[in-house]
């Protein structure tokens, strides 16, 4: 009756002799007695299992080796088995058995099992069909009962790894799925495993079921949030490559549970990332575009944005080339801002709170929308960038100064793209704040008839662009005196201007255009595309001996402009193999020669032809002459402090009287206004 | 923009009839004008043009009107007045005509019948369109409900009514 060690050979219930000592005590009555004999003993020997488990988790915690807790169960169930043979009459104190011997070994086990446990199991995971016998033994021990929060969390440990295995940087393909079907598998087969020995599946287990279910997919949505938002930045920066990922997120996100994890994620990433020193402004920009379409697939309703959003606009607003960056974009043509389906919104009506009552999709705002909250119209890109600004009058002032530089640029091409581009603009900034550039570009279908009228249908060496002042940046005249065939073509173009157009001054900005050249020299015939300034330098090399001259004479004979302007321009030509460095002269190369050393790198630094600070001026100017124009179109004739006075109508005049004075000069020197008897009126058209 | 409500005066007008009660909203009719002012001077429509009188009052304007080429008003250019009540835009201007102008929904006093500033007047038309209406009105009258009955008659007639027209028409005086 007495439980030996594992390795003495135990005594068969069956043996002989032992029955009839059996039957002798069961006659007697003193069953009980015996149990309690044999109880105490079993108590007793208890001291062997214990150190038996001291000893393999020893091992297990100097080692880590998940075969020491393998070991220690499989033990431990030896000692279970081999003390329960018990004579059949006592069956039915198995129970007893059972309890006493589960209670006892549990009891020594110490905290560091459940880790041992877990990681066990999990090694069990690949081959679980394979492993009836164990989850049998495991049942049998009580350690199914006593841990059932670790075979659960073995489940969930499984998934994370799974989570961590395939999806860091997988952004490409969308995996929540997937890892929603692997994680249903797994749990399928685990838990029937696992609960399938503890009871049969009955109304309970498929409960207990559907509760860990429902855990599992939560925990799966939380992982892959975490992960996605630790990987935020370059899933936006990758956009729309990582569409899935986003698509992923969205899935996840359907429960407002991650929502404040993730937004302080972002948050945060766009203060460490963009919002700093370093980061190009046209970077910024591309992240906050790929922000708004990666958000509004994650959150229609943009709460998320409104959230994260602000510190961007704020930071934009301070950059100074950012405007500059959007309306260089706007216009762009490879640049498309415009996703399929989306609608030109007029700019106006972007910060009008908007509530579509029609619309069937309508959803209350989520619960982490702020006070401050409001459902927008949904917006085009453009809009929303435009509207980081409170005014589009910065747009619009780099609108015109892009404009103007581009149409400046053209040669006689289709001017189609520009046109395009202004009409496209005015649908959002809408007809009014673009009557400049209309201005700008009807100057130039002017400039065309002009030169088609006056020279005909033929080519003519002399191109002109004839602008209105008012209407364009201010381009600051260098005083560039244009020598030679120049000057003769200059003088014959103003001549017969003036016969067309008897009622305007023509003032020329020289240092604009270009001339395409044809030198033709002794042994070689250069062709190039010149500035102004190059193509006057050339052609003072080219009068009748004169082919060497300096610097300070050729500043002389072009009207006393800048040195700097001079020399870059001989640079041009030394570049070009033309002239020849002399120390203080240079020479005209009549014959070729050998370069002597490398050419000179070519100073092509353009100065910007637009006076930042007077540009401002002009821009305003432009609409108080619209004002100017209407009192006098209707007052007939006015003197200047009436005027001034009137100007008060028109919104942010601060000029003084002094100003005004020098606007309405330079307005009758460009043949806008006369002045006559103290007053002034428009000019006959 | 400081206008002084109580300084309107404009004697033949209605202003002398009106509740006192509409007297307070004028600094938001102001606003309204203003921003009318400002749509209009940058509206770039050819042909039409109006200004407040004076800078001391934003209620009285005057506008000028060129007929459209094609119609026999083409080259002609008409002064009109403009005064808003102090209820604008819920009643309509009152315009008239100050150049004579022979036409036939326009009276010899220069008042004009046109619907839009009678009875179909809604507060969504700006001076913009009133000017524009007018101008179109000049090359499309509307007989059927004429003032000057005669240039009514004359309408289909165009040569001889265009010889009327030149002969009210005073071209407008220029200082010079």
């Amino acid at each position: 009756m007495q439980p030996r060690p594992l390795n003495e050979p135990t005594v068969s219930p069956d043996a002989p002799g032992v029955q009839e000592a059996m039957s002798y005590l069961h006659d007697r009555d003193m069953f009980p007695e015996l149990l309690r004999f044999r109880n105490a003993g079993l108590l007793k020997c208890f001291a062997w299992v214990e150190e038996e488990v001291a000893m393999h988790m020893e091992q297990w915690e100097a080692k880590m080796a998940v075969q020491s807790i393998s070991r220690l169960i499989q033990r431990v169930y030896e000692w279970y088995i081999a003390w329960e043979h018990a004579p059949a009459f006592m069956k039915h104190a198995r129970g007893e058995y059972i309890a006493l011997f589960r209670a006892r070994w549990l009891a020594c086990l110490p905290p560091s099992f459940t880790l041992g446990l877990r990681l066990f199991l999990r090694t069990t995971l690949p081959t679980l069909p394979a492993n009836e016998r164990l989850f049998h033994i495991l049942e049998q021990l009580g350690i199914s009962e006593r841990f059932d929060k670790t075979f659960i969390d073995v489940m969930f440990d499984e998934v994370e790894q799974k989570i961590l295995d395939t999806c860091p940087g997988m952004w490409r393909e969308p995996r929540l799925d997937s890892i929603r079907k692997s994680a249903k598998d797994l749990e399928e087969r685990w838990l029937t495993m696992v609960y399938g020995h503890m009871f049969v599946r009955t109304q309970n287990s498929e409960n207990a079921m559907m509760m860990v279910t429902g855990r599992l997919d939560h925990f799966i949505s939380r992982n892959l949030v975490e992960l996605r938002t630790s990987e935020i930045f370059d899933i936006i920066v990758d956009f729309p490559d990582t569409l899935p990922a986003v698509q992923d997120l969205r899935l996840c996100m359907a429960r407002s549970l991650y929502r404040p994890d993730f937004i302080e994620g972002l948050r945060e990433v766009v203060n460490q990332r963009i919002l700093q020193p370093a980061a190009d402004t046209d970077d910024i920009i591309t992240f906050y575009v790929s922000l708004i379409r990666c958000l509004r697939i994650i959150d229609p309703q943009g709460v998320i944005l409104h959230k994260v959003a602000p510190p961007i606009r704020k930071y934009l607003r301070d950059r100074p080339d950012a405007v500059r960056c959007i309306v260089k974009r706007m216009t762009d043509e490879n640049e498309s801002f415009m996703q399929e389906g989306e609608q030109v919104v007029p700019i106006q009506q972007v910060h009008e709170p908007f509530d579509d009552y029609t619309d069937p999709h309508w959803l209350p705002e989520p619960l982490d929308a702020g006070a401050d909250f409001r459902t927008t119209r949904p917006m085009d890109i453009v809009s929303t960038l435009v509207s980081i600004y409170d005014t589009q009058d910065l747009f619009i002032k780099e609108l015109q100064h892009l404009l103007a530089g581009r149409l400046l640029a053209v040669r006689n091409s289709p001017l189609d793209e520009e046109i395009r581009n202004v009409e496209m603009l005015k649908m959002r900034f809408g007809e009014a704040p673009l009557q400049v550039c209309a201005v700008m570009l009807k100057d130039m279908t002017d400039s065309r008839r002009t030169n088609t009228h006056l020279h005909g249908e033929e080519p003519h060496p002399l191109y002109t662009t004839v602008i209105s002042r008012l209407f364009w940046p201010t381009i600051q005249p260098v005083p560039l005196k244009m020598p030679g065939q120049f000057k003769t073509l200059q003088d014959s173009f103003e001549a017969d201007f003036h016969k067309f157009k008897p009622d305007k001054n023509l003032k020329w900005v020289p240092q604009l255009g270009a001339v395409s050249l044809k030198l033709d020299l002794e042994d070689r015939t250069v062709e190039v595309e010149a500035t102004p300034i190059q193509a006057g330098v050339i052609e003072l090399f080219s009068e009748q001996n004169a082919d060497t001259w300096n610097v300070e004479l050729l500043m002389q004979k072009l009207g006393g402009i800048d040195r700097v302007l001079v020399q870059s321009a001989l640079d041009f030509w030394i570049g070009e193999g033309v002239v020849k460095d002399e120390g203080h002269t240079y020479k005209l190369l009549e014959r070729a020669e050998a370069m002597t050393g490398a050419p000179r790198p070519l100073m092509v630094e353009e100065a910007p032809p637009v006076d930042e600070k007077e540009k401002h001026q002009a821009e305003q100017m432009k609409i108080y002459w619209q004002f100017i124009q209407g009192m006098l179109t209707n007052l007939s004739s006015l003197p200047i402090d009436r005027i001034q006075a009137m100007l008060k109508f028109a919104p942010g005049y601060d000029r003084s009287v002094q100003e005004l004075a020098v606007f309405l000069e330079s307005a009758r020197r460009e043949g806008l206004v006369i002045f006559n008897n103290g007053a002034w009126k428009l000019a006959k058209k | 923009m400081h206008t002084n409500p109580t300084s309107l005066r404009e004697p033949n007008s209605k202003s002398a009839q009106e509740p006192a009660s509409s007297r307070p909203a004028a600094g938001s009719v102001t606003k309204r004008l203003g921003n009318e002012l400002m749509g209009l001077m940058m509206s770039g429509s050819p042909g039409i043009s109006a200004f407040p009188k004076t800078d001391a009052n934003l209620f009285d304007w005057v506008g000028t009107i060129e007929g459209v080429a094609g119609t026999v008003y083409d080259n002609l250019k008409y002064k009109i007045s403009i005064h808003f009540p102090s209820n604008y835009p819920f009643v309509a201007p009152v315009i008239r005509f100050e150049t004579p102008c022979y036409h036939p929904n326009v009276d010899l006093h220069g008042n004009i019948c046109l619907d839009i500033l009678k009875d179909k007047w809604s507060a969504v038309y700006s001076v913009t369109t009133i000017l524009l209406s007018l101008q179109s009105l000049l090359g499309e009258p509307n007989n059927d409900s004429p003032l000057n009955t005669e240039a009514a008659d004359l309408w289909n007639n165009q040569e001889e009514f265009k010889e009327q027209v030149l002969r009210h028409y005073q071209p407008i005086a220029t200082d010079d």
